[in-house]
């Protein structure tokens, strides 16, 4: 039997292009976290100081308000928020517990070195309602590590310092023979519920957050995290 | 900070081995790292009380049992008749001084002081300044050597504002400017406080007569004047982070005590002011703490927990002077669960009381979507720019003047990607950007994506140059398929562009699109790039109505019409699309055919219709009128023709 000469023709392959890494990995956290029911908030870049620290119990004295840490903008009327933790002061002021958010976005801290960029990404997350413990919130932390890294991964809580929770905890992931730092959480410091005119006396709350770039980088292998913003095309190629 | 793990031990009964050591810190959450016997640990901000030596020790109370209690002069000492004013009370509350005179130079060491030189590896500088760098690593207090010989006056604490030249104890001459805290002499500063002294009050080796200061210092009023003026202090780091403000007055007995250790002493006075001693309270719930917690710890357990790190059970929870970093029971649930151990308390299993919200893509998902399938890349670009305009926002402190201000729009981000790649040889590049973009009068999320070179690498589109008709189509596809609306364009000039049309959707201007001026992109390559930005703020997903799809065939009919001048093409797309709009019974209407005789100069353009109806076969009568209505309309066009007819 002979063979149509179609069958030998050349086919007509097309290149798929890419969602951006550091957006894949957001995509991933934020479908995931949106199956546990959280819902996704979304809140301006340009933030005021109100916002960004004093609703969050973050001290006049704390380092991270000097302008060494945080980009000030329009004369120090406002500034580039330094986490995604304002866009969840906005939903807590807006609706009432229950209530559980997550707010994927893009935070700006002034550094920029081999390691640090000043602008990075962040899924924050929120959960607010009558009971909610330290050990819930171990839970939600192993499940998203989990789902993240396998089921076999193995997690450290360690004590942390965040204002805006207490206790804090910061969580490290075992990779080979290594701990590294994945998240930050904690329970929702009562002061940061009562400024948001929520009753600390009813409602409890749970926070963590995430650096994108980081899980992308242990995700993907990256050493430079310089790499995801050259817009190389050899580079995004490979995130098909 | 870092500590030698010998030293350590001196402070703890129980003689933990280094790894046992280290895995407690850790629990406790104090981050480390060690080298040989050093102990390098990363303090967390609200922990000034754990920068030294006791405060570690204490911390690990529970675990090992720390003997704090070193020899202490508890003699009477005269009060001293040096003349102090203090006229900042408020941001320095507490504040002793202590007055010693010597017989002469010292230069050897007692072993302890010694081996914190030697084993930490720090250069000694003169006998009492040393004193009071070993204080700070033992105590966490740091204190303050005047020679007092060279302090002939009052020596005033005052908060003022005031531009001044200050040379510091190490040498480097710095600026005063703003307000400061400060201790003068005669009008003149001599301390910028809790920071670091000058050096015409400094001591040598040569004193022997030596001026203590040991203070609490609120933390807010040190913080961030070491990195203000680019000096590197100790006494600053510990002062922001908030020392024992009941502890001056001993500090300054055990200071007293190091140098009897080493020396007979002539003579001694002290000065104290105390105006902050009321300690912290928190009420305490042990039922509240388990809740916080999820555990069940008893409470008997609770307090000996708590009562290891210092705080005392009288009715509420009295807080130790060391400890500002606490005021609520979480702060006590924080406490009991480091002592636990944060790793053994088990995980709860936890149900979120809400509803799973929907999962459906959003316009800005789809939109992504769409771009990868046609083999776009998506970058993501950093908001800071030099590009001045007046509507963008300036960055105070920005990192450098070409990061200075914030991109009033992504295509300027674009053209940078393009020419990266560009210029490493790339000759096919498809990019698309979503952001928001911050003007002093607005926040807008853009969509922006920019087309160079081939189509594709096969062998039908390799030849092909990504043209305008390409992207405009993809925009009219989002616009058709996800918006469910038409774009209008028109015609205008743009100095970023070589050619430009405005985009409007029903009405409202929502961007622009165009062939880019090559002179703008920094790069060789002059093959043509287009581009297009758009506002995605109010544009939504179109609403789905599922429509009952026709069994009754459908008819399909094509017109080829000649145009003489391309300038005709969009009138009379705009008249059939008009046309169309109107007549129910056309399905689907769309150019099948385009060409372009340059030889003839004319232009030949196909049209094909489909008709069809839910309710019945149409016939062709109908059809034939139908498109009679179309052929009329497009032959009331100057320059267009339809050959037979």
């Amino acid at each position: 039997m002979t063979a149509p000469k179609d069958i030998f023709l050349p086919s007509l392959d097309r290149e798929l292009g890419s969602i951006h890494p550091i957006n894949q990995v957001k995509d991933q956290l934020t479908d995931l976290l949106k199956s546990f029911g959280f819902e996704v908030a979304e809140g301006p870049e340009v933030e005021t100081e109100e916002y960004n620290f004093d609703m969050l119990n973050i001290p006049a004295s704390h380092p991270a308000r000097e302008m060494h840490d945080t980009f000030y903008v329009d004369n120090k009327k406002k500034l580039l928020r330094t986490h995604t933790s304002p866009v969840q002061v906005r939903c807590m002021l807006k609706d009432k517990p229950p209530l559980a958010f997550i707010s994927p976005g893009k935070v700006y801290r002034k550094d920029d070195d081999s390691t640090h960029l000043p602008m990075f990404h962040q899924i924050e997350g929120l959960y607010v309602d009558e009971d909610v413990s330290f050990a819930q919130l171990k839970d939600l932390m192993y499940k998203i590590c989990h789902s993240l890294f396998g089921d076999a991964t193995k997690l450290r809580f360690r004590p942390s310092y965040f204002p805006f929770t207490e206790p804090s905890a910061e969580v490290d992931v075992l990779f080979g023979d290594k701990w590294l730092e994945i998240l930050g959480c904690g329970v929702v410091n009562p002061k940061v519920l009562e400024n948001c005119k929520i009753d600390s006396s009813k409602y409890s709350g749970l926070a963590f957050g995430l650096g994108i770039e980081r899980i992308a980088m242990l995700k993907y292998g990256v050493n430079d995290i310089r790499d995801f913003y050259k817009s190389n095309l050899d580079f995004l190629r490979q995130f098909k | 900070m870092k500590i030698a793990y010998p030293h350590l031990l001196d402070f703890l009964k129980e003689k933990p081995s280094l790894d046992e050591l280290s895995d407690k810190l850790l629990q406790l959450g104090h981050e480390h790292e060690i080298e040989g016997d050093i102990i390098d640990l990363e303090i967390t901000p609200n922990r000034g009380d754990c920068l030294s030596l006791k405060g570690i020790a204490r911390d690990l109370n529970y675990f090992y049992k720390a003997e704090l209690g070193r020899d202490i002069y508890d003699k009477n000492i005269p009060k001293s008749d040096f003349s102090f004013q203090n006229n900042a009370k408020d941001l320095c509350p507490n504040i002793s001084f202590l007055e010693i005179e010597i017989d002469g130079p010292i230069s050897d060491y007692k072993p302890y002081l010694e081996h914190y030189f030697k084993d930490l590896k720090i250069n000694k500088n003169n006998f009492f300044t040393d004193v009071s760098n070993y204080l700070a690593y033992e105590t966490g207090q740091p204190t303050h050597c005047y020679d007092a010989s060279k302090i002939n006056d009052t020596l005033v604490l005052e908060k003022r504002n005031k531009k001044e030249k200050f040379k510091t104890l190490l040498g480097s001459e710095i600026e005063l400017e703003g307000e400061n805290l400060v201790f003068t002499i005669g009008g003149i500063a001599v301390d910028l406080a809790g920071t670091m002294g000058d050096e015409s009050t400094a001591c040598n080796n040569k004193t022997t007569k030596v001026l203590v200061e040991c203070a609490y210092f609120k933390p807010e009023e040190i913080l961030g004047k070491a990195r203000q003026y680019n000096l590197t202090s100790e006494a600053a780091y510990k002062f922001e982070r908030g020392v024992d403000y009941l502890a001056q007055e001993s500090v300054l007995r055990r200071f007293l005590t190091i140098v009897s250790d080493h020396t007979k002493i002539k003579s001694l006075s002290m000065y104290s002011e105390q105006n902050k001693i009321d300690l912290q309270q928190i009420d305490f719930d042990s039922d509240k703490l388990n809740s916080i917690l999820g555990t069940n710890i008893k409470e008997k357990d609770q307090l000996k927990y708590l009562e290891s790190l210092g705080f005392r059970n009288d009715k509420s929870m009295v807080v130790p002077s060391h400890r500002s970093d606490l005021e609520h029971i979480n702060d006590l649930a924080e406490e009991v669960a480091r002592m636990v151990g944060y790793n053994n308390i088990a995980a709860e299993s936890l149900a979120l009381g809400i509803k799973v919200k929907s999962m459906e893509q959003s316009l800005e998902e789809k939109c992504k979507n769409l771009f990868v399938y046609h083999g776009f890349f998506e970058v993501i670009n950093m908001p800071f720019t030099a590009d001045e305009s007046e509507s963008s926002i300036s960055v105070d402190n920005s990192l450098d003047k070409q990061r200075s201000k914030l991109r009033t729009n992504l295509m300027n981000s674009l053209k940078n990607n393009l020419a990266y790649n560009q210029n490493r040889q790339k000759d096919s590049i498809k990019f698309f950007e979503i952001a928001d973009i911050y003007t002093k009068a607005s926040q807008e999320k853009r969509m922006a994506a920019l087309v160079n070179g081939r189509s594709n690498k096969n062998f039908k589109e390799f030849n092909v140059q990504l043209d305008y008709a390409y992207l405009k189509g993809l925009l009219n596809t989002i616009a058709y398929e996800l918006l469910g609306e038409g774009l209008t364009y028109n015609h205008d000039s743009c100095d970023e562009y070589e050619f430009f049309e405005h985009i409007t959707l029903k009405g409202k201007d929502i961007g622009g699109i165009g062939k880019l001026n090559n002179n703008l992109v920094d790069s060789k390559s002059k093959t043509p790039v287009f581009a297009f930005e758009i506002s995605l703020d109010g544009l939504n997903l179109s609403e789905k109505k599922i429509k009952k799809t026709s069994d009754y065939p459908a008819i399909f009919r094509d017109i080829s019409m000649s145009i003489d001048n391309p300038e005709v093409l969009k009138e009379l797309s705009d008249k059939l699309t008009e046309s169309v709009k109107k007549m129910s019974l056309i399905k689907e209407s769309f150019i099948f055919d385009y060409f372009e005789n340059k030889k003839l100069n004319v232009i030949k353009v196909g049209y094909r219709f489909k008709f069809q109806t839910e309710d019945k076969s149409l016939t062709d009568k109908e059809v034939d009128a139908l498109m009679k209505v179309l052929t009329d309309n497009a032959l009331s066009i100057n320059g267009v023709n339809i050959e037979g007819l």
